[in-house]
């Protein structure tokens, strides 16, 4: 089954938090901004509204001195008051009045003053500009008296004509005499209309605010009074006044001594920033003011544009959180199709599956669902099917031991049962099954029984066949003649072979080795034959790893046996090796070559002094007839007696070589003899040649029972008493000592002489096939090869010993076949 | 053009067959010049001036030999071996003149530096030619730096 991603929908926790968290940034940052930059407005409102009260009340102040200068320009002149003097009623003097007039007109014309009038100390008006005023009221007139008496030009504040009612000021000037300073000669007045020149400079702003206003103000009883025009209200000076108490009023907050930028409410009601600040010298209060609506104007369009900015930023952020959890619930849907794809083709493949699935109650055994493999190998519909229970078909079970073979299940104590059973088609036909049983949770604790079941026909087929194949190949393998070894490579850490494990061996393998059959199974080669690394590690290895047959012949010294080895590779890293016993054949092999070579040998030597006489004779008889023609009679002497050598030797070298050819071919009976009876039969045939050269011969006394073929070991010594005299040289007392001793396993025979001896780098050669150390010597030299050939014959080997040239020599030889044949003769 | 003292040195046990090759040299007139030594012990003997040879000028340094290689005591391709091996005596031409017609002697006798190898012909015309080719090559052709 494929692995189920779980693909449980999970909500985007990370993405909310994600989401809050830049919002959060977002809207924090924004307030952060906003607040700065409220601060900073704040402070340039301020600045603003500070400078203009600061440098309105200093021109206010600038003006008022500059009134009180004119006053005391004209209160303090002597000239002007001469001139007053002279034109006072009673004295008419023309002169003096129309020079006061021309005074007096350059002021009213220089500073703006709405009209000037001059009274004399009683209240009389001496002449005034313009002419012709309407007579002062006896209020006026009680404040000119006043002014008078005080001496000093004063101030009289805003005030209401009741002439016209309009709003003016008015300074009045007393005129002091020159002679006596302390009296008064009468009085200037100059009234000031403000809305000319004052007001119009109070109203003016620096800059284009539209609700910007400068307000002059006077405390007046409990109250705040207005004392100049407003830009919003009409005709509100000296008629607009406010409870002193009015806590947020800029004007009674100025009025009751706040100085500094506040915040308020207006007269309108309306919220306000202000600047207040008093008139110095003065009972005037400046009051600097602007809407608060109108000062944060600009501020509010940064903050709406700022409010726009971080919304779009949100926005944005929101949907590219939304667009992410957009794309992780497509993928989650997508994810989902694809199992639901994956589960219907897994349905498909159940339902399609050459197996026969059913899945059935396990209490009741009915099945639930049958899959098209069950539908076609038993024959019935699905629809019967799922109406029958599982032992329906099953001839072997009842519901009853069914249910049994499903207890450990249901008990819990195994997973799954597997279980060979026969099922009935529709037709009555059976056929094997392997059927898996489990029981698969459906949950809430319900249980459904699952049955897999696998048509063995087939599988039966196969392994009959398996089984007779493996019969066979049994019977084979454990009847072979050779030998059969199956083994697996044992490697080391880097990979190079190390020993190999015995894993089979079959019957003949043990005849062969002599090894237990059980002991050698499992057991690693080095142990198994005691040595490390295992014999033909390296071989077998190669045929291991590359896979090639191979075979080899070998020698194994352990066992002193020879073997052909075959070994072939069944499956990498194991070997098979088939052992032929080839011990007896090599034995052959060797002999014949021995043989062979011998043969050749002698073949050789045949042709070669066959040869060396017949070209003697030849080449002689060619001189013979040159010598003959010639008459030469001592050559043809010398010829003859060339050839007559020649064939001498011939004839003695055929005789010797039906010798050598007999020895082993041709064996006489062996009979019963002694040593005693051989040595001097033997001395009798050389008696002739012994007594010639006046040899004294010695023989020992012991005895020894012989077994063999006595002429020939009779050859045997004769051959080496013969040899004796012929090589006695010039020894003066020549002696010859035949005899037996026991040294180490067979008695051994010794013929020793004191002639001529042999230097000991001849001794080997000396039994060589017609080998001659002095050519000189009569012989074919093939004496002591005859020997030689007697001894092998006899199971013995035969050796010279002799201390050099001159030092005598003494020939050793065994007969352990013969002395055996006795022993076991007896 | 042969200096005084050449001499040859005739390697063979057979009596017969010395006498054979010693007439043929009578007819290059040099049978007076030819020593022969029957067996290799003596030839080695001879070569190396000891033993029966001991007198330096009884036994001059031959200028060319003849070996046989079947002989007594040490064989013919034992001297001949001996005679190659030696930086004194390499330089004498060998010539081996043998009953032999073995391969394997061949193949030795060359294999130990022979320079020359003949086989006795059973056939007396043939035998006296190729002693006479052999005389005439060796004797009279051949070019020796002594």
């Amino acid at each position: 089954m494929a692995e189920q991603p779980s693909l449980e929908w999970r909500k985007p926790i990370g993405l909310l938090i994600l989401a809050g968290f830049l919002m959060l940034a977002i809207t924090g940052a924004t307030a952060d901004y906003l607040r700065r930059q409220y601060r900073e407005e704040q402070a340039k409102i301020q600045t603003q509204l500070s400078s203009v009260g600061e440098l309105k009340v200093r021109q206010i102040a600038q003006w008022r001195q500059e009134r009180i200068a004119d006053a005391l320009a004209l209160g303090r002149n002597r000239a002007f008051a001469d001139l007053f003097q002279r034109a006072q009623v009673g004295k008419e003097d023309p002169k003096a009045r129309a020079l006061l007039q021309s005074w007096l007109e350059s002021i009213w014309h220089q500073h703006a003053y709405d009209r000037i009038r001059l009274l004399d100390r009683d209240g009389q008006e001496l002449l005034s500009i313009p002419a012709e005023l309407p007579k002062p009221t006896a209020a006026i007139l009680r404040g000119f008296q006043t002014a008078m008496a005080e001496g000093q030009p004063r101030f009289q504040d805003f005030y209401r004509s009741v002439e016209d009612q309009r709003v003016y000021l008015s300074i009045r000037v007393p005129i002091a005499d020159p002679r006596n300073p302390q009296r008064m000669l009468g009085i200037a007045a100059l009234r000031i209309d403000p809305a000319l020149e004052f007001y119009p400079f109070i109203s003016r702003w620096p800059t284009a605010a539209q609700s910007a206003e400068t307000l002059l103000v006077k405390q007046e009883g409990q109250e705040v009074l207005y004392l100049n025009q407003l830009k919003f209200q009409a005709d509100a000076a000296l008629r607009l006044r406010f409870p002193l108490e009015q806590q947020d009023l800029p004007a009674a907050m100025a009025v009751r001594g706040q100085v500094g930028v506040v915040a308020g409410r207006d007269y309108r009601g309306k919220k306000v920033l202000a600047d207040l600040r008093p008139v110095p010298d003065s009972p005037w209060f400046l009051v600097s003011r602007m809407d608060q609506d109108e000062a944060f104007e600009p501020f509010r369009q940064q903050v709406l544009g700022t409010i726009l900015l971080a919304a779009l930023l949100m926005l944005c952020t929101g949907v590219t959180i939304a667009g992410l959890w957009r794309h992780q619930r497509a993928r989650y849907f997508q994810a989902r199709y694809a199992q639901e794809q994956e589960l219907a083709w897994l349905r498909q493949a159940i339902a399609r599956s050459l197996n026969e699935i059913c899945l059935f109650d396990p209490h009741t055994l009915r099945i639930l669902f049958a899959n098209d493999g069950a539908v076609r190998n038993l024959g019935y519909s699905r629809e019967e099917l799922v109406g029958m229970t599982m032992t329906d078909f099953k001839p072997t079970q009842s519901p009853d031991s069914f249910r049994a073979l499903l207890a450990p299940l249901a008990a819990g104590e195994q997973e799954t049962l597997v279980l060979k059973l026969t099922h009935r088609r529709r037709d009555g036909t059976e056929y094997p099954v392997e059927t898996h049983l489990q029981l698969v949770d459906r949950g809430h604790g319900l249980r459904v029984g699952l049955a897999l079941m696998n048509d063995l026909t087939e599988h039966q087929r196969i392994l009959d066949t398996l089984q007779f194949s493996e019969q066979k190949f049994r019977t084979l393998f454990e009847n072979l003649a050779e030998g059969v070894a199956l083994h697996e490579l044992v490697l080391d850490e880097i990979g190079s072979p190390l020993d190999y494990l015995v894993l089979d061996v079959n019957p003949a393998y043990r005849r062969h080795t002599g090894l237990d059959l059980d002991a050698t199974r499992n057991r690693l080669g080095s142990e198994l034959y005691g040595l490390a690394p295992p014999p033909y590690l390296d071989e077998f290895a190669q045929v291991a790893q590359g896979g090639l047959p191979y075979a080899f012949e070998t020698y194994y010294p352990p066992m002193e046996r020879h073997f052909r080895i075959s070994v072939i590779c069944p499956r990498p890293g194991q070997f098979a090796t088939v052992f032929e016993d080839i011990t007896e054949r090599k034995t052959r092999e060797d002999e014949l070559r021995q043989k062979n070579e011998e043969m050749e040998r002698f073949t050789y030597l045949v042709s070669h002094d066959l040869k060396s006489p017949l070209v003697t004779v030849k080449t002689f008889l060619g001189y013979l007839e040159e010598d003959l023609g010639k008459q030469d009679g001592e050559r043809v002497k010398k010829d003859l007696l060339y050839m007559h050598g020649a064939t001498e030797k011939m004839g003695r070298l055929l005789g010797d070589l039906l010798e050598v050819s007999r020895i082993g071919r041709v064996v006489n009976t062996p009979v019963r003899t002694s040593f005693q009876a051989l040595a001097r039969e033997a001395l009798g045939a050389v008696a002739g040649s012994l007594a010639l050269r006046g040899v004294e011969v010695t023989l020992d006394e012991v005895d020894l029972p012989l077994l063999g073929d006595r002429p020939r070991l009779v050859e045997v010594w004769q051959n080496l008493l013969e040899n004796a005299v012929k090589y006695m040289g010039d020894q003066p007392g020549p002696r010859i000592h035949i005899g037996v001793e026991r040294v180490g396993e067979h008695p051994q025979f010794f013929v020793r002489d004191n002639g001529q001896g042999i230097e000991s780098r001849y001794h080997g050669k000396v039994f060589g096939l017609f080998e001659k150390l002095d050519a000189r010597t009569e012989g074919t030299g093939l004496g002591l090869a005859l020997i030689k050939r007697i001894v092998e014959v006899h199971g013995g080997t035969i050796r010279v010993e002799s201390e050099g040239a001159g030092q005598g020599s003494c020939f050793l030889f065994t007969l352990p076949k013969a002395i055996q044949a006795q022993g076991e003769a007896r | 053009m042969m200096g005084e003292a050449f001499v040859i040195l005739l390697v063979e046990d057979e009596p017969a067959h010395a006498e054979i090759v010693r007439r043929n040299f009578e007819n290059f007139r040099l049978a007076n010049r030819l020593i022969h030594v029957p067996d290799g012990q003596a030839a080695l003997d001879y070569l190396y001036q000891q033993g029966d040879y001991a007198d330096p000028a009884a036994s001059p340094r031959p200028g060319l030999i003849l070996l046989d290689l079947r002989l007594p005591r040490v064989d013919g391709l034992e001297v001949l071996k001996a005679i190659k091996q030696d930086p004194g005596l390499a330089a004498i031409p060998v010539v081996v003149l043998t009953t032999s017609a073995a391969e394997t002697d061949m193949a030795k006798a060359y294999e130990f530096h022979a320079n020359s190898y003949l086989v006795k012909p059973v056939d007396f015309p043939q035998f006296l030619s190729l002693m006479e080719t052999c005389g005439y090559y060796w004797l009279a052709w051949n070019k020796y730096p002594y």
